[in-house]
């Protein structure tokens, strides 16, 4: 064994005794996990390798966290600023766990591996534990970059002691999601489990976005130069609160004895409880859950339907049966896929927590804000909120059965992109078109009516942008790729990617509203055209 | 005086929501005892797997008990499955290893040392001729490399009951013979073989004891002399008689209102 890592596993092992973890099993498995994760399959048509895929991902995240910092910047209080910071991690990292490894916590197909194995239940659950933390913390690490060479610069060492409440935090979150997950096991019976699961999830993506992200932004930027941490009661409750204070006592900067307590207590009890306590659950879900699916009364599962007036939108809307076939499997598969709609699903909450960020709704002088609102070019944000429906394109091509590469092989078709494209119009058709409706309603009444030719164009605009997906995506046909093969948080990097170019289209609507209303209407003409030749380059794809 | 190797007591098991709930399993007792080789064969859907599921602690929700070796599986989790091997129908495999990985980390989770492993991996890959593919990952492997891999990871740990899920799928006939070979070789040793599977002529040869079950209860229990009853039938066609598998004409039918054209 390398020096280096008895460095790292030594101190590890002490704390997987203390959990009552099986040391050597624990290392083997682990080892095996991370082994395969940088193991692409041979038949992968990825270019580049996981490695370089990895770094692009922490890359970008790196930008995220420098544009965290611009923010963070203009707050004087340090305390005030480490605080937003952490809300802001756990926040992000709960979102990743949720949309990106909860089938890594539920592995149905490792379950057949380990299972007839004397494995230990609480090794079963750390290991996969320690396999998520492995990347959160290569995502949390990233995203804390520049604002650890900010604190390095303003408070030398404190730097290094963030970092620690970085990975702290990850770890925190990876507690916090997976032990509401046993709670809920306790709750509900192993047969309705996943049921159960699924609405929870989008429950709490929506929880969790909504509280840490709804109560800063009710605070007042203009204040912002002027805001310090005023510590109350119930501030001692908030886990962010708990990070940051742990960071600055640790630093030898901060006083209260109270949060550094907390931040170890929470996280080594929360660890203890979890392994200790809660694991002898998990095994008994992990082992039932997978079985129970397969063997209940056959369900039938029908072909999605296509009433009198969704045919005419196929018609309308798809220019071949290939593409027809790709709207009706997508739909089929949007019902029948779990794990696709816990990715699903939390979008479109979050699309509407977006809305109320974005707007910032005061309810004590109700009538002047909206005449203010009225006023301003708010409306542009509901764009913003909206392209949340598009999200699903960057994973449209990962199922855990990817059966249909065979069955695109053996189809006497020429034309099997125009599957592709026919999927990506039946998810903008179910996910973005119904928001962009229901979005339009308040968009009439606050702004009138001169605003929908701009929010239209917007619409169309973002259409375009689905094919710049689909591009990003590498063109990989729906439902052929394993999911085991998806990246850990490439998906999420692909959001925020898509988020970014929005950005630039919510830009050129913004140029456009300067203009006379008569060039939105002209190139809300003109879009169709630029939407036809642009999703003719996905059904021309090789 | 003859051991009990496995002892179960009105195994039930059921899936499905309250209310909706499907009982898989309604009721097994059996006794089988140290060195038989259980044929466990019944039609599709009958409880097969689940039965296997819930002896190699797959399932572990289920009413009635269970003993191995003496030993109750409720209470004894672990040290029940340090005593029995497990091939799986399908592969459950962790594909991105090479078989050399892949049996070092099953021969770890089963406390056996460096040495040993390495071994027992040498001598069984050299048993089912896999050695030059020793180093090469599963997952450029045919389903019948695979599934060598599968019997292989069931035997690393010399477990004193083997439990295997159709283990043949996709094995070529000369793989065939050398697992009805080692089961043969594995049953003289004293150990306990439970085969499940719908391949009636090898489960004919090799067993000294078929058990039928039909519906999740058990329909025929004994040598496969005694279940076809002194007559010259095939186990095949006991089998048949017993879970009624005899086809209507009308079914039989169908069959030519399909193809006419």
């Amino acid at each position: 064994m390398s020096t280096f890592k008895q460095i790292i596993q030594s101190p590890v092992n002490v704390i997987l005794v203390v959990l009552g973890v099986d040391v050597r099993h624990f290392w083997v498995l682990l080892g095996a996990k991370l082994k395969m994760d940088f193991r692409r399959p041979p038949n992968s048509f990825q270019s580049g390798g996981k490695k370089q895929t990895l770094l692009k991902q922490l890359l970008v995240y790196g930008v995220l966290g420098g544009i965290m910092v611009g923010s963070l910047y203009q707050i004087p209080d340090l305390m005030l600023q480490l605080s937003v910071f952490y809300a802001f991690l756990i926040v992000f990292a709960g979102t990743i766990l949720l949309t990106e490894f909860t089938s890594v916590i539920f592995d149905e197909h490792e379950n057949h591996v380990l299972l007839p194995r004397p494995v230990s239940s609480r090794t079963l659950l750390l290991v996969r534990l320690a396999h998520i933390l492995v990347y959160m913390s290569n995502i949390a690490l990233a995203l804390s970059l520049p604002f650890t060479i900010y604190l390095a610069f303003q408070h030398g060492i404190l730097a290094l002691v963030f970092v620690l409440g970085v990975l702290l935090c990850a770890w925190f979150t990876l507690l916090l999601v997976v032990g509401f997950y046993m709670w809920l096991s306790k709750l509900v019976s192993v047969n309705r489990f996943k049921d159960v699961l699924n609405y929870f999830q989008i429950g709490l993506a929506i929880i969790i976005m909504g509280s840490y992200q709804l109560v800063p932004h009710f605070i007042d930027d203009a204040n912002m130069e002027q805001l310090t941490f005023q510590s109350a009661w119930w501030t001692n409750l908030v886990p962010s609160v708990w990070f940051a204070g742990f960071t600055q006592y640790a630093g030898g900067i901060g006083s209260n004895l109270y949060l550094f307590l907390m931040t170890l207590g929470v996280t080594i009890f929360g660890s203890i409880l979890l392994v200790r306590v809660l694991s002898s659950g998990f095994s008994a879900i992990i082992s039932e859950s997978g079985s129970a699916s397969s063997s209940t009364k056959t369900k039938s599962v029908k072909l999605a339907k296509t009433g009198k007036w969704l045919n005419k939108v196929l018609n309308m809307l798809c220019i071949s049966e290939e593409e027809k076939t790709g709207w009706r499997l997508t739909k089929s598969h949007i019902k029948s896929d779990r794990k696709l709609k816990q990715q699903l699903y939390p979008m479109l909450a979050y699309s509407l927590i977006m809305v109320v960020i974005l707007l910032k709704p005061d309810f004590k002088s109700e009538t002047n804000y909206f005449v203010e609102l009225g006023e301003s070019s708010k409306y542009l944000m509901f764009m913003l909120a909206a392209f949340f429906g598009t999200l699903g394109i960057p994973i449209i091509s990962f199922t855990d059965t990817p059966k249909a590469a065979w069955i695109y092989s053996m189809a006497s078709t020429n034309k099997k992109h125009h599957i592709h494209s026919g999927a990506v119009k039946s998810l903008l058709f179910t996910f973005f078109l119904p928001l962009y409706v229901l979005f339009l309603i308040p968009i009439v009444i606050i702004w009138g009516w001169t605003t929908v030719p701009l929010f239209v164009l917007g619409g169309l605009l973002s259409t375009t942008l689905a094919v710049l997906l689909v591009r990003i995506q590498g063109d990989k046909l729906p439902f052929t790729q394993c999911r085991e093969m998806m990246n850990k948080g490439e998906y999420t990097m692909k959001m925020f990617l898509g988020l970014m170019l929005m950005g630039l289209i919510i830009g050129l609507v913004y140029l456009v509203s300067m203009a006379h209303v008569g060039i939105a209407i002209a190139l809300c003409v003109l879009m169709p055209f630029v939407i036809s030749l642009s999703y003719r380059t996905i059904r021309n794809s090789n | 005086m003859k051991q009990t190797s496995i002892s179960i007591k009105g195994l039930r098991k059921s899936f499905g929501k309250k209310g909706d709930q499907k009982e898989v399993l309604k009721g097994i007792d059996l006794s089988i005892e140290r060195g038989q080789i259980i044929g466990y064969i019944g039609p599709n859907g009958a409880g097969k797997s689940t039965t296997v599921k819930v002896l190699c602690g797959l399932l572990t929700d289920f009413e009635g008990e269970i003993e191995v070796s003496g030993l109750p599986i409720r209470k004894n989790e672990l040290a029940v499955k340090r005593l029995i091997g497990y091939v799986p129908e399908n592969g459950a495999l962790y594909e991105a290893l090479t078989p050399n990985e892949y049996l070092n980390l099953v021969g770890v989770l089963f406390d056996m040392s460096p040495a040993l492993i390495a071994e027992r991996s040498t001598s069984l890959l050299q048993y089912f001729q896999m050695q030059e593919h020793a180093d090469q990952r599963m997952d450029t492997f045919s389903k019948g490399m695979k599934q060598k891999i599968l019997i292989i990871a069931g035997l690393i740990n010399n477990p004193e009951i083997l439990f295997l899920d159709e283990p043949l799928s996709g094995l070529d006939a000369n793989s065939v013979i050398l697992v009805k070979d080692l089961l043969t070789k594995l049953s003289a040793q004293g150990k306990t073989i439970f085969y499940s599977s719908h391949l009636m002529d090898v489960v004919e040869k090799i067993s000294s004891r078929i058990i039928l079950i039909d519906d999740g209860q058990v329909v025929a229990d004994g040598t496969f002399d005694e279940l076809r009853q002194d007559s010259k039938a095939s186990l095949e066609q006991v089998f048949a008689k017993l879970t009624g598998a005899n086809r209507s004409e009308s079914e039989t039918s169908v069959l030519d209102e399909v193809f006419k054209n």
